[in-house]
């Protein structure tokens, strides 16, 4: 009964880290601080350790201390730092205002290794079985393509309203039209998700969730633990009744600490003050430690490798082919690397001023899918910002200097000459000339008091602005064709500093 | 308020095209120009807003333009994301000054926007034209929203035979264009208060894909600002409309202010150095007459700081 204090303190550490995080994905106005953002979600498990392995330091230093902490007080990671975690519980909450919830306890699934093995054997040639499943990022898809829509809607409407009273006092922003393929893979996820909170709790992250197994490898020998003693417990059962993780065996009075993620729900339910969260020696936790029921696993595990193996198939074709269809942003190094690494959390995509960034849906394949590219007929990519680069978790998006960035070639502009409004109709245009920050478009005397494009390559960076900018359709008369390795540019030639002219005399 | 003001307008409009839309003060105030009254102020050798202050009193003042509880939009270029030392967007402090002046003629609300060519918000920031305008009063109002621009047809075009128009230049009793002198490098190698109406509309991609220079002519022959003032503090000569870096730019320390949109766009060519009969959007201006070219015939005050 004195730690009662312990639930209220894990639902007040999860709302602040949650209402953080749904502001960085949510901020449609650039009012939260980049850095902010980029330290917000560096502290998720997966993308961490993705962006570890590449030899970031403070990465690994994040997965040190998750890892720390798990072996210390359990998977506290699953109930107050996972989005997706918190999410589910807020969806259980909520349910539970409408429907009376009551778990039992199940004998832990082995499929949780059928999945992470699965994952395991696919990674080498993509990630994007892992992407599908792992929680940041699946939190970062429906913040970004469902509730974020959904806030921009809102805000509009009230600036509509404002406006017809002659206001202006709140700002409408532009919201690209949704892309049905990314929105249909979040909502069918979404429901799914779902549906497994009503009928099975967080079942998710003990069955699915790579990260949960991961984690549950570590917390099975945790320091501090949830402990039932059995002087006091008088079997009434409602721990395991209450137990959304199902891991609450109340009538051997065991608490399985592999699947435990430390809610402290049980704690609070137990009428006899029976549980408590304490520091266990070695000899208490192998008591404590539910068996895993073996009978139907093994099967199970080979069933699930196997089907999901031969689903996957198609997914491990080699990707450098379908990459040129779809430039990464400056930072990312080469199309290739940027598809190893990234978790398609969408972070970048939020934080892009432009919109340039859109998450692909089958521009690179299944291994690509909601992984962001650079959809230039959108927008184009700003000169001066580097905005990706700071906010990206699993290093797919390197922070370029920005000096760096305006060099950093990511694809290269082809003029289509036969298309172009001063060929075709013989007026004037240079619209993408306007827009070339770096002037790789040179103009080329086309005839009296006409210029047409030209591009040089030296100088191009694949920004994008040209082919934005080009009012020809439906196909532009300049393009970007991505490169696959990032290439760098000519730095723009700067001049020599002109004179000041003073006038002496108006020429009229 | 101003959308149903805005529907009505449109419906005036509609019936009988030209005086609904086209018809504003500046217009009446023209014909009274003759009677001795400045048509356009030439000045250089100060400050953006000391040179302003001076060109404006020479003009008449601002109460000329401005009267008491009106509208104004005050449109200056605010088309890239760059700082204002690289000129490639109107200078802050002439902003912020018009704004005052504005506000001291008696306005009762100033609005600044533009429809920028990068991204918006960091156009609107690095510029430093919405810390000035906000510090001079004005409403500082987004341009890349196309709920803000309403459809309007345009029945004298050639080309440009309707667009969506930012509803502050439809519903704002006076408008002042604030253009700067830049190189540019389409055909007719220069941008300056035709050129600028650019960023009242929503679909640029029409006007460049069905002959740029008539739908500039086009425009500004349907919304012709009350008054233009040039701003060429600092041009850019080279690599313009957006330049590369300050080298792109020269120090030239003028203005030119008139409410006739191609007197001051000729004026302004010559200033540059370049044939005013070269830029085929300024002759089409001419030949509409929108306004005149004839620099002669205009009574032109010069000034030197």
């Amino acid at each position: 009964m004195k730690q009662r204090g312990l639930k209220q303190l894990r639902v007040i550490v999860a709302l602040i880290y949650f209402i953080g995080l749904s502001a960085v994905f949510l901020d449609y106005r650039e009012w939260i601080p980049l850095d902010w953002k980029g330290n917000w979600v560096a502290v998720q498990f997966l993308p961490s350790l993705i962006h570890a392995m590449t030899g970031y330091a403070a990465a690994l230093g994040t997965m040190i201390v998750l890892i720390l902490l798990t072996f210390l007080l359990g998977r506290i990671y699953c109930s107050a730092i996972c989005p997706l975690g918190i999410l589910q519980d807020l969806t259980l909450r909520i349910i539970r205002r409408f429907k009376r919830m009551k778990f039992r306890y199940r004998a832990p699934s082995l499929m949780r290794y059928g999945v992470l093995v699965t994952v395991g054997l696919t990674l080498p040639f993509t990630l994007g079985v892992l992407n599908l499943i792992e929680p940041y990022s699946q939190f970062g898809r429906i913040a970004t393509h469902l509730v974020k829509p959904a806030v921009i809607q809102l805000n509009n409407a009230l600036a509509g309203l404002f406006d017809w009273f002659g206001s202006y006092a709140i700002v409408p922003v532009s919201s690209s039209s949704p892309r049905w393929g990314t929105v249909g893979i979040t909502v069918i996820f979404w429901s799914v998700l779902i549906i497994l909170v009503i009928r099975r709790g967080r079942i998710f992250c003990n069955t699915v969730c790579p990260a949960g197994t991961v984690l549950s490898f570590i917390s099975r020998s945790s320091r501090f633990r949830i402990r039932i003693d059995p002087e006091r417990c008088n079997g009434c059962g409602r721990c395991g009744g209450n137990c959304k993780t199902e891991c609450i065996d109340s009538k051997i009075r065991s608490v399985d600490a592999s699947r435990c993620i430390v809610c402290c729900n049980c704690m609070n339910e137990c009428p006899a003050g029976a549980i408590s969260y304490r520091f266990s020696g070695l000899k208490q936790r192998r008591l404590a430690s539910g068996k895993p029921n073996l009978v139907d696993s093994a099967r199970r595990v080979f069933l699930i490798t196997s089907v999901s193996s031969v689903a996957l198939l198609p997914a491990v074709a080699p990707g450098s082919s379908i990459s040129s269809f779809a430039a990464a942003p400056p930072g990312a190094g080469s199309v290739d690397d940027f598809m190893d690494k990234c978790t398609a959390c969408q972070a970048c995509v939020s934080v892009c001023p432009t919109g340039v960034l859109k998450p692909a849906f089958l521009q690179r394949g299944f291994s690509g899918m909601m992984q962001p590219y650079m959809a230039f007929q959108q927008n184009f990519c700003n000169y001066s910002c580097t905005s990706c680069g700071e906010v990206c978790p699993t290093g797919a998006i390197r922070l370029l200097p920005l000096e760096k960035k305006q060099v950093t070639r990511i694809g290269i502009a082809r003029f289509h000459r036969e298309q172009c409004v001063v060929i075709s109709k013989y007026t004037d245009c240079i619209a993408c000339g306007e827009h070339c920050p770096t002037k790789a478009l040179k103009v080329l005397q086309a005839g009296e008091r006409l210029v047409e494009p030209h591009v040089d390559d030296a100088l191009c960076i694949g920004c994008g602005a040209c082919e934005y900018a080009c009012p020809v359709r439906p196909r532009r008369a300049i393009t970007i064709e991505p490169l696959n390795r990032h290439e760098q540019a000519k730095p723009p030639d700067r001049g020599k500093s002109v004179p000041e002219e003073t006038i002496t005399e108006f020429p009229f | 308020m101003q959308r149903r003001e805005f529907i009505t307008k449109s419906i005036v409009g509609g019936l009988g095209l030209m005086t609904g839309l086209t018809l504003k003060p500046g217009q009446l105030l023209l014909a009274k120009d003759s009677q001795g009254l400045v048509d356009l102020a030439a000045i250089s050798g100060g400050e953006p807003e000391v040179m302003f202050r001076a060109a404006i009193d020479a003009m008449g003042g601002m109460k000329r333009f401005v009267k008491g509880n009106q509208k104004v939009l005050v449109k200056p270029n605010i088309g890239w994301d760059a700082p204002p030392e690289r000129a490639a967007n109107t200078h802050p402090s002439l902003v912020m000054e018009i704004i005052k002046s504005c506000y001291e003629a008696g306005a009762k609300e100033v609005f600044v926007f533009d429809n920028p060519c990068d991204e918006w918000t960091r156009s609107y920031k690095n510029s430093g034209i919405e810390a000035a305008a906000k510090e001079a009063g004005a409403t500082v109002v987004s341009g890349k929203n196309e709920s803000y621009y309403h459809e309007v047809e345009l029945p004298r075009a050639k080309s440009l035979k309707k667009a969506k128009v930012h509803e502050l230049v439809l519903n704002s009793d006076v408008f002042i264009n604030v253009p700067i002198l830049k190189n540019h490098r389409f055909g007719g190698q220069i941008t300056i208060a035709m050129k600028n109406l650019m960023g009242v509309v929503w679909d640029r991609d029409y006007w460049h894909a069905n002959d740029l220079h008539q739908c500039i002519a086009d425009f500004a022959d349907h919304f012709k600002p009350h008054l233009n003032i040039v701003d060429a503090y600092r041009i850019i000569r080279t690599n313009g409309p957006q330049g590369i870096s300050v080298n792109d730019t020269a120090l030239m320390k003028a203005q030119l202010i008139s409410p006739d949109i191609v007197s001051v766009d000729t004026a302004a060519t010559k200033l540059f150095g370049l044939d005013p009969a070269s830029v085929s959007y300024i002759t089409k201006g001419h030949s509409n007459k929108t306004g005149t070219m004839d620099l002669d015939s205009i009574n032109i005050k010069r000034m030197k700081l």
